[in-house]
């Protein structure tokens, strides 16, 4: 799940919570120009692919930020 | 600050030749008045209209319904801020009200200009879903008013609810120089210091989270001094909300609904008597980012304990996302050590479902309102959880509904109810366990 | 007023007959009250006569239902009672069951009827909407105690006189419906308020109710290869709405195909939503379905590969019960389709 109001799933039951941008824009950010807002996209959806590898017990939370730098370049497909 | 509300209750409603209150009887110059709405020359279409308690009367659709105040002594305006009235901080002085009738915006002019969000509030003045609503007591003057279609949204906005202030005005004007039958006096005196310490936190669904717009015109959602859009919590006097500081409807709850407030009025009567009262705390809501929702929270409880509170009553006026802000001001609240009270509606239990969107160990003090999913008491006697049909439709006769709202509905005709809400617990209605 | 006529049900081991060995003794009727029957007598004083006593055993009952239920009937139209106890079961799990069946059936004939049983007694948690159940323990040790809220409970519902709220009369919630209260709610809260603030009790309307939790899907151990699903609940629709989906609390969700897309586009795609700003989305909709990227990852190798569906609705509103119904229609499309994994954005 990607949610930018990520307690919410949280608490109610889901398990891999990825943080979203914000809820009107959840993968990216208009307000960072193009390019930026689509490697942000593609950090976020890289961390949720990630958070489906990963074992967890119970709600957990992946934050996109902590995505290491080397995955932040992009090859970019517009 | 003190202040004196003066209430002229009023018993009847007549069109005359003059526009006064007499011994309970408000006559109105309804020529008069509309002449002077229509000088406005974005409305295309303005008329009143008497719908009385009791009457087979459906009116459609409901945008507000304003209580006419008026200040006779002391600074600034009743309404203040909302579409171009002053600004100046109101709760001082002598404010004069009529009792017993509101003036309701009746028009089709959408709420907001980014689509989505339609008008959907009707009110019968009598039958099953007559007798829920606070509002069908009321002896209601129906402004039934439209605006140019050309112009934007915000503007025409701004022209209807202009135009039901209008009206609010001229009648409350008819009890300056009078002497109230009713007077009470609102002060926010020095009491015994072992009296429980209580804040009010209303939350207030805000404009700029549907429309994206965050300019200062008037939407037709609850404002604070005009404000609708996202801003931080707002510190007011309980006597500022009285003069109508908070005002805008959203959803059922209308600017008559929070002018008389249930909660803020049996806080004030008992303050000195089991409670200190000790001040009001408006939230805006619905943030759109984890962040911004919490600092609110946080900033809301921090304000709270500055202002000395040991618990806090929490109510909120939507359904959605900005429950989040609602239970997390009361998480706040508690982890400082102010109880707090929910005071909400709940949604569907149906298979066993919990009641609030984020149930919380904190919520452990709530007062229900309503719940979803079992009809409510009348209606649901009806066939399919409807209204059934009235005699007299105040507005338009017709509304769109559907998914994507093609269909055409006759509003005189069976109709199901809007969703039902009691925002600042004005009736005994509530969620039971069985 | 003559005693109320009440009939009381018992298991083998509780009718006195025997313990597990007697397991499987058919329906029978007894005179008047047997083993705990005599405690409610006692109890009851002139208010309720126990006339009769049903007593069967636990595998009978839960092997030879329709029988068992057969002959409670005749047993119940010839005691002709006010109404039926069930029990008390505690945690024995069959006996709860049977206990929770007999209070069903006599419903269903128009005689009220109440039980007592652990509250994760199978019978709660099969039939515990439809009957009135007093919570117990574990252990008989408490049969007073419980047998005097039942007590006071039947006498009411065999006076035909409506029960009050579950927390006030002593048993178990079977449910949450509208109500009237006796005060304005702002009343209630100011009262509410006072208690809490001076430490003194109260009782909350709403009583606490987490959410389910649910055991995690174990993760991907060959992501490389994996077959990932991507699904929404922010609205997406195709551009002009054609499916005419509502723009919340849908009946419906839809999937759309999507293999020949390399990304989701303005003029293809947008949101109708009511419960946010759709603006953002109607220009990049890849903002609550985020396929471009995953077409990037794709490419990358870093996935196997995107599903050749996705799914959509509007969240908004939506009860839960009918959510979770979508959920698991969906989850079980995405098993039936070799989905290893589903990524769903929500607004």
């Amino acid at each position: 799940m990607i949610s930018a109001i990520y307690e919410l799933p949280m608490t109610t039951g889901a398990n891999r919570v990825v943080k979203g941008a914000r809820i009107e824009h959840v993968c990216g950010d208009p307000s960072l120009g193009e390019q930026k807002d689509f490697e942000y996209g593609l950090r976020i959806t890289r961390m949720a692919l990630k958070a489906l590898e990963t074992a967890v017990d119970k709600p957990t939370l992946f934050d996109p930020a902590d995505m290491p730098p080397a995955v932040r370049e992009v090859v970019h497909a517009s | 600050m003190r202040l004196e509300l003066g209430t002229f209750p009023v018993r009847d409603v007549v069109f005359g030749s003059r526009t006064r209150w007499q011994d309970g009887v408000l006559e109105i110059n309804r020529d008069a008045l509309l002449e002077e709405v229509r000088k406005d020359p974005r409305l295309t279409k303005a008329a009143l209209e008497l719908a009385r308690p009791g009457e087979s009367t459906r009116i459609w659709p409901v945008r507000d319904a304003i209580e006419p105040r008026v200040k006779v002594e002391g600074p600034g305006v009743v309404y203040p801020g909302i579409a171009g009235r002053a600004i100046d901080t109101v709760g001082q002085g002598r404010t004069h009200r009529l009792a017993g009738i509101s003036v309701v915006e009746v028009s089709e002019v959408l709420p907001h200009d980014a689509g989505g969000d339609f008008n959907s509030i009707f009110w019968d003045m009598s039958g099953p879903w007559g007798d829920v609503l606070p509002v069908s007591k009321l002896i209601n003057i129906c402004l039934v008013v439209e605006a140019d279609p050309a112009l934007t949204v915000l503007d025409q906005n701004d022209a209807v609810h202009r135009a039901t202030l209008l009206i609010c005005d001229r009648l409350a004007e008819t009890t300056r120089g009078l002497k109230p039958p009713e007077t009470e006096v609102f002060e926010l005196k020095p009491v015994d210091p072992a009296l429980p310490k209580v804040v009010y936190i209303p939350c207030l669904h805000s404009a700029s989270a549907m429309s994206g717009n965050s300019s200062s015109g008037f939407f037709c959602t609850t404002a604070t001094y005009g404000l609708s859009q996202l801003t931080s919590p707002w510190v007011l006097h309980p006597n500022e909300i009285i003069d109508g500081a908070i005002t805008g409807p959203y959803r059922i709850a209308s600017s008559w609904h929070i002018a008389n407030n249930p909660i803020l009025l049996e806080l004030y009567r008992r303050h000195g008597v089991d409670v200190n009262f000790v001040g009001v705390i408006a939230v805006r809501t619905e943030w759109t980012t984890m962040a911004e929702k919490e600092l609110m929270c946080l900033q809301t409880a921090k304000t709270a304990q500055m202002l000395g509170a040991q618990g806090a009553i929490v109510a909120w006026d939507a359904g959605g996302n900005e429950f989040l802000e609602v239970i997390h001001t009361v998480r706040a609240c508690e982890r400082v050590g102010i109880k707090a009270i929910l005071l909400t509606s709940e949604d569907d239990p149906t298979g066993g479902a919990p009641t609030l969107l984020e149930p919380l160990p904190e919520a452990d003090s709530v007062v229900s309102v309503f719940i979803g999913g079992s009809g409510y008491p009348g209606a649901a006697q009806g066939a399919g959880n409807v209204l059934p049909r009235v005699q007299r439709v105040i507005g338009s006769p017709t509304r769109l509904v559907g998914p994507v709202r093609e269909e055409v509905m006759e509003v005189a005709g069976p109709m199901p109810p809007p969703r039902y809400n009691d925002t600042y617990g004005f009736g005994r209605l509530s969620g039971i366990e069985y | 007023m003559s005693p109320l006529r009440v009939v009381h049900f018992v298991n083998q081991y509780f009718g006195g007959v025997g313990g597990e060995e007697q397991a499987n003794i058919p329906l029978e009727v007894r005179d008047g009250a047997v083993g705990p029957g005599r405690l409610l007598q006692e109890i009851l004083g002139d208010q309720g006569a126990v006339v009769s006593t049903v007593v069967c055993g636990d595998n009978y009952f839960n092997e030879r239902r329709d029988a068992a239920l057969a002959s409670l009937g005749q047993a119940l139209k010839t005691a002709k009672p006010s109404v039926v106890v069930a029990g008390p079961a505690f945690d024995a799990g069959r006996y709860g069951l049977a206990c929770a069946e007999v209070c069903k059936a006599a419903q269903e004939m128009g005689i009220p009827a109440v039980t007592a049983m652990h509250p994760e007694n199978p019978g709660i948690l099969t039939h515990g909407s439809e009957i009135i159940a007093v919570p117990t323990g574990n252990s008989p040790v408490e049969m007073r105690s419980v047998l005097q809220t039942v007590a006071r409970l039947a006498l009411t519902l065999g006076q035909g006189k409506e029960l009050g709220p579950a927390a006030a009369e002593g048993y178990l919630p079977r449910g949450r419906k509208l109500g009237m209260r006796d005060d304005p709610a702002a009343k209630r809260a100011v009262d509410m308020v006072i208690a809490k603030m001076k430490g003194l009790s109260f009782q909350t309307e709403v009583p606490i109710k987490l959410p389910d939790r649910v055991t995690p899907a174990p993760r991907l151990t060959s992501l490389k290869r994996a077959s990932i699903a991507l699904i929404t609940t922010g609205g997406l629709v195709r551009k002009g709405n054609p499916d005419k989906q509502s723009s919340g609390n849908p009946t419906r969700y839809y999937r759309h195909a999507v293999s020949e897309l390399e990304s989701l586009r303005g003029s293809d795609w947008e949101a109708y939503h009511g419960g946010y700003f759709n603006y953002y989305v109607n220009s990049n909709p890849n903002y609550i379905l985020p396929l471009s990227f995953m077409r990037v990852l794709e490419r990358e190798g870093a996935v196997g590969s995107m599903h050749n569906w996705i799914w959509a609705m509007p969240g908004v509103g939506t009860p839960v019960a009918k959510s979770k119904r979508f959920g698991e229609d969906i989850a079980r499309e995405l098993k039936a389709e070799g989905v290893d994994g589903a990524i769903l954005v929500a607004t």
